[in-house]
Formats: C-alpha cells, structure tokens, sequence
C-alpha cells in the first residue's frame, strides 16, 4: 500500500462525509466497487451517493473524525467517529434536533491501485439507537 | 346454558382487525406538547399504563398525524383522560385543524406541555423511548406529575363515544 493512496482515501472519506463532494472518492474507486455495512444488503457507487446525499440532508453538519488508519499489503483498515446534529428526517425519524455521536471501522479492499470492496462495521440503527430510536425488526 | 363458541378466521386484513379490536373499550387521550411556543396536540386511544413502578405510560401515534414530528422536538408531553362531557374536545384533536388550541379550555402544565382544563386525570410526562412499529411509533414516557378531577371518563368504543358515569357494575 502507498503513502499516498492511503492519505487520498482519508482525504475523500471527510469530503465526501463532511462536505458531500463526492469526486475525490470516485477517482479512487474501481467500476466493480461493492460495500457492504452492517446488515445491509450490498451496494454500488450509485448507491453510495445517494447514502452520503441523504445522511447528510439529515446530518448536515456530520463532522468525522479518523482515530486510527493501518494499511497492509491491499487493504486499509479505518476505525472513524462522527459527531452530528439530527436535522432533518432520517429513515423516516422525524428531526430531533439532537447531537449524536457514532463510532465504526471500515476495511478497504484494493486491487490494482483502485478500490473494490468496502465493508463497514456499522448500521444506520445504531446512529437511531444513539438518539434514543428503536427500530421494532418484527414490525 | 353453553357458551357461544368464538369463530376463528386467518384473516387479519384491515376490516378484520378493526372488527376485532372494536370488542376492546377504551378511554380517549388529548396527548399534547409545546414546540417553540406552539401548543400541538391529537386524541389518541392507544394509551396504557405501562408500569407503576417506575411510573411508565405508553402512547402509540400515527406517522401521518399533524402532532408526529412534534413528538421528536420535544421530550416533554401532557396526557389529559377526558371526560364525559368533553365530546368536543375529542372531535376538535381528532381533526388536522390548525385552530385546535383556539379558546379557553386548556392549562400549561409545569412541564410546559398543555392539559386539557375539566379533563377526568392528566399526566405531565418525559419521553425515553420512541419505538419505531412500522407505520406507528410507540412512546414510552415516564410520569413526572399528575392530576385528577371527579370528572367521569368519556368511553370509546366501535367509533362511539359514551359516558362511563352510567356503567352498571357486574361484579
């Protein structure tokens, strides 16, 4: 893993979290890139935007930070927090107006110099859970 | 004389369900909150006791309610048991007017959340859980206060509103 490539995928991860600018990650990104979270189905770039685009209508002041990046061989290894006030509607959560604060990691895969897989740790719920929501699964 | 066998069916769409749960009598709640100085408030008969110790209440609303987003901006709610002679009081939060407040019949309790004035009890309460059921959302809040008058509660049942002072005890 080079240097570089690591501090590039930091510096698309607060972009794109902190700001919603999507292109630095999108460079880093290989057309077969699949993530996955938690217990979430996988899915693409496409959906990636709309997830970035969507929590940050509802955490528009979402502020992230790296607590810990190790790289070996293909793989980046991120353990992140985040810090946010709820806004707007999340999963049909109306707004609270409440600061929440959430914490993960996140593997990276790379292959050939472009990322190919990204598994996170976290569920959307456990920011919910966070605010005091839960999420009835049998309902 | 034999008891009536009860008919069971698998059938559990909408129709079915309200037919059955029609046989269930309950109560009818203004359930209240005060956001930014805006009084918002909806009747609601999905209200239990939960528990007595702690003192724990449970409301269940509607997301398409008026009053829904209100219960997220605001921890502190005021549940009003109404009374008997309160049909217009139930018929005014029933509705998705914007004048629901409009008059001189209702209190701000010590939470900041409305009581209904003349109302059988109410409850001042703080949120601590909101339950996310699908197309509801259960609140569970935690009795802070309370009230009561000599006002006998209003009884709903099969989408009728009666007066429970005429109820003839069977035990």
């Amino acid at each position: 893993m080079n240097r570089s490539l690591k501090d590039r995928l930091v510096s698309a991860l607060h972009a794109a979290w902190e700001r919603g600018e999507t292109d630095e990650f999108e460079a880093l990104v290989n057309p077969s890139y699949q993530r996955s979270s938690g217990d979430q189905d996988r899915f693409d770039l496409e959906q990636w935007r709309f997830v970035i685009t969507s929590t940050r209508a509802s955490f528009s002041d979402l502020r992230l930070t790296i607590e810990d990046v190790i790289a070996e061989d293909d793989k980046v290894a991120v353990r992140w927090s985040s810090v946010a006030t709820h806004r707007g509607s999340y999963m049909d959560v109306p707004a609270t107006g409440r600061v929440v604060a959430v914490e993960g990691a996140t593997f990276f895969v790379f292959r050939d110099g472009l990322l190919v897989e990204e598994r996170g740790t976290w569920m959307p719920t456990q920011l919910l859970g966070a605010l005091g929501i839960v999420f009835l699964r049998g309902a | 004389m034999p008891l009536p066998k009860v008919e069971h069916t698998d059938v559990t769409d909408v129709p079915s369900m309200k037919y059955v749960h029609r046989n269930f009598m309950t109560g009818v709640t203004i359930v209240t909150t005060m956001v930014e100085g805006t009084p918002r408030g909806l009747a609601v008969n999905a209200f239990s006791c939960l528990s007595l110790d702690p003192p724990l209440i449970m409301v269940c609303v509607q997301r398409t309610s008026s009053t829904f987003q209100s219960l997220f901006q605001t921890n502190s709610i005021g549940v009003s048991i109404l009374a008997a002679n309160q049909t217009d009081i139930v018929r005014r939060f029933a509705s998705k007017s914007n004048e629901k407040f409009a008059g001189d019949f209702w209190s701000i309790g010590e939470n900041g959340a409305p009581l209904i004035d003349g109302a059988s009890a109410t409850i001042e309460a703080e949120i601590q859980e909101r339950l996310q059921a699908s197309t509801h959302t259960v609140f569970i809040a935690r009795v802070t206060r309370t009230g009561h008058t000599d006002n006998d509660p209003i009884v709903y049942s099969v989408g009728r509103l009666f007066d429970s002072s005429g109820l003839k005890p069977i035990e």
